[in-house]
């Protein structure tokens, strides 16, 4: 029988990672992600695997990126104001191509913010650093999925041998719910030829990874390898859902927790005769645009829902090209104008019969 | 109770902190696991451990939660006047308010819910601890909300006292719960 237990969606992630064999974790506390470095240094030792508290931010990215070239599953977590720092060290890893996981769990911002929840940083977890590369990026939107889509972002990471973020948020990494502990299977993986694991392996032979694709080897090389790689993601990976979208006249999009407050919206107008739906996309990037684009036929009534001053707001523009009008329930409809202050139900209901 | 196959229930509790408002709400969601098919658990503090504004949000339910964040709960549990200043509105209509008498002293302003006031403080003293006021406000809760049965509560409140090594305060947490759900 499958064990069912009462957990917070910061120690769902940690749970993904035992179950996915992750066996290096490296961080740094900061709040709202505390749950999980605090679960990882509980156990990840008990199991043998590597826990280790990281002086800082920009520390514990470049041990995961040590860990990662050796053929290790690794992962960090952290909160947006760290995971600005860690941009560096992503964008090496970029260089580098080597797969991992690495959480974020959303505080407001910017600077240092606030230590509650927000959803402002998908423009820097879909578009990254310098450079210009490109990183799968996965939205859990309740518990469960948190502990699922961890196990399948580790997966991922291998399969392309490309880092991977799974963008959480205060709401979803403090509130528990009950969860279905079964690990996942997934197809298997080709053998990392490309690890470092020193030269008594691999008949002597030396292995060399390098984050200057530019100066080492071909350029060129390295941008087509990469743009492939992009191009097969974005074929093959696009991942979303949908809730009562099939007749849907206004259709919402939202993501994460913001994306349960918006089910209930949609709920809410269903009582009252409105037909509202809601398109969650579950990976960032890809986005689902292709699919965006094709509801565009049958409404033109769109209303998207972030917890920011509007990003991913961007990406449906994109996704819908003209096609419809797109409207935006913002972090300025909050309920409370303090940090705590988050988006209801209420409001996006309101703002569902604005646009009728 | 049992009978209704698609139950879902919602009840939030708010306080400052200290009060015990995340320890009651996480007490009815652990025991709520052991009735319902999917619980959520959301809480909601301010940065500082004692003295900021509390509120938890507490789902049980045979279907999947919708939203763990509850704008409109149908129960209210309210332990101190600020956070019924901030949270009395939010109650829907008919809705089922509980609060602490002994640290809430102004008339509610709705005419349109079930309300019940316990001084959940002075009982709580009268037992020897303030500190299970919370306690006894949950008894209240679930003599009148029937959402659990008690002795699914107690035994989930053993449970957890034990694993937090700290069974000493079980019998005067009982009492607690008791002493709300008995008066």
């Amino acid at each position: 029988m499958v064990e069912k237990v009462l957990i917070s969606g910061n120690e769902a992630i940690g749970y993904g990672a035992i179950y996915a064999d992750c066996t290096h974790y490296f961080g740094y506390p900061i709040t709202p992600q505390n749950e999980l470095i605090e679960f990882m240094a509980r156990e990840f030792p008990k199991l043998g695997r590597t826990f280790v508290q990281a002086e800082s931010e920009f520390a514990s990215i470049n041990m995961v990126c040590g860990a990662a070239a050796t053929g290790r599953r690794a992962m960090t977590s952290t909160s947006s104001t760290a995971f600005s720092l860690m941009q560096e060290g992503i964008s090496g890893i970029a260089a580098m191509e080597l797969p991992c996981l690495i959480v974020d769990v959303q505080r407001g911002g910017p600077g240092a913010g606030s230590t509650q929840h927000s959803q402002m940083d998908y423009l820097l977890a879909t578009r990254g650093g310098h450079g210009g590369y490109k990183n799968i990026v996965l939205a859990p939107f309740s518990v469960q999925e948190g502990f699922e889509l961890t196990q399948l972002a580790f997966y991922l990471a291998d399969k392309y041998r490309i880092h991977v973020i799974l963008l959480s948020d205060g709401i979803l990494g403090q509130m528990y719910e009950s969860v279905s502990l079964e690990k996942h299977e997934f197809p298997s993986l080709p053998e990392k030829t490309w690890a470092v694991k020193g030269s008594a392996t691999n008949n002597c032979q030396r292995k060399f990874i390098h984050n200057s694709p530019g100066i080492i080897g071909s350029y060129y090389d390295y941008m087509k390898r990469s743009k492939e790689k992009y191009d097969k993601i974005t074929e093959n990976e696009v991942r979303y859902s949908s809730y009562e979208i099939e007749d849907a006249e206004i259709i919402l999009i939202s993501y994460g927790s913001t994306a349960r407050i918006v089910m209930e919206a949609v709920q809410k107008a269903r009582k009252e005769g409105i037909k509202a739906g809601l398109f969650r996309p579950v990976t960032l990037w890809p986005f689902p645009r292709e699919h965006l684009y094709k509801l565009a036929d049958k409404t033109n009534k769109f209303l998207v829902v972030e917890d920011c001053m509007g990003q991913m707001v961007e990406d449906v523009e994109l996704a819908l090209q003209g096609k419809a009008k797109i409207d935006l329930v913002s972090s300025l409809d909050r309920n409370l104008p303090t940090g705590s202050g988050m988006i209801i139900s209420t409001k996006v209901l309101e703002k569902i019969k604005n646009m009728l | 109770m049992g009978e209704d196959k698609d139950r879902t229930y919602n009840v939030a509790i708010a306080g400052y902190g200290g009060q015990g408002v995340l320890t009651a709400g996480l007490l009815i969601a652990r025991a709520g696991l052991k009735t319902y098919k999917h619980v959520s658990w959301y809480p909601i503090y301010e940065t500082w451990q004692r003295g900021g504004r509390v509120f938890c949000g507490v789902v049980l339910s045979d279907k999947h939660v919708v939203s763990p964040v509850i704008s409109e709960p149908e129960n209210l549990l309210v332990l101190d006047e600020p956070a019924l200043d901030l949270y009395e509105d939010s109650l829907i209509n008919d809705g089922l308010l509980i609060y602490n008498s002994s640290m809430i002293k102004r008339k509610l302003k709705r005419d349109n819910i079930k309300s019940i006031g316990v001084p959940v403080t002075e009982l709580a003293k009268n037992l020897g601890a303030v500190q299970v006021s919370n306690l006894v406000l949950l008894g209240v809760y679930l003599k009148i909300a029937a959402v659990i049965p008690i002795d699914i509560i107690e035994s989930t409140l053993e449970d957890t006292l034990k694993k937090e090594k700290k069974e000493k305060f079980a019998s005067l947490n009982k009492q607690a719960l008791r002493c709300g759900f008995e008066r």
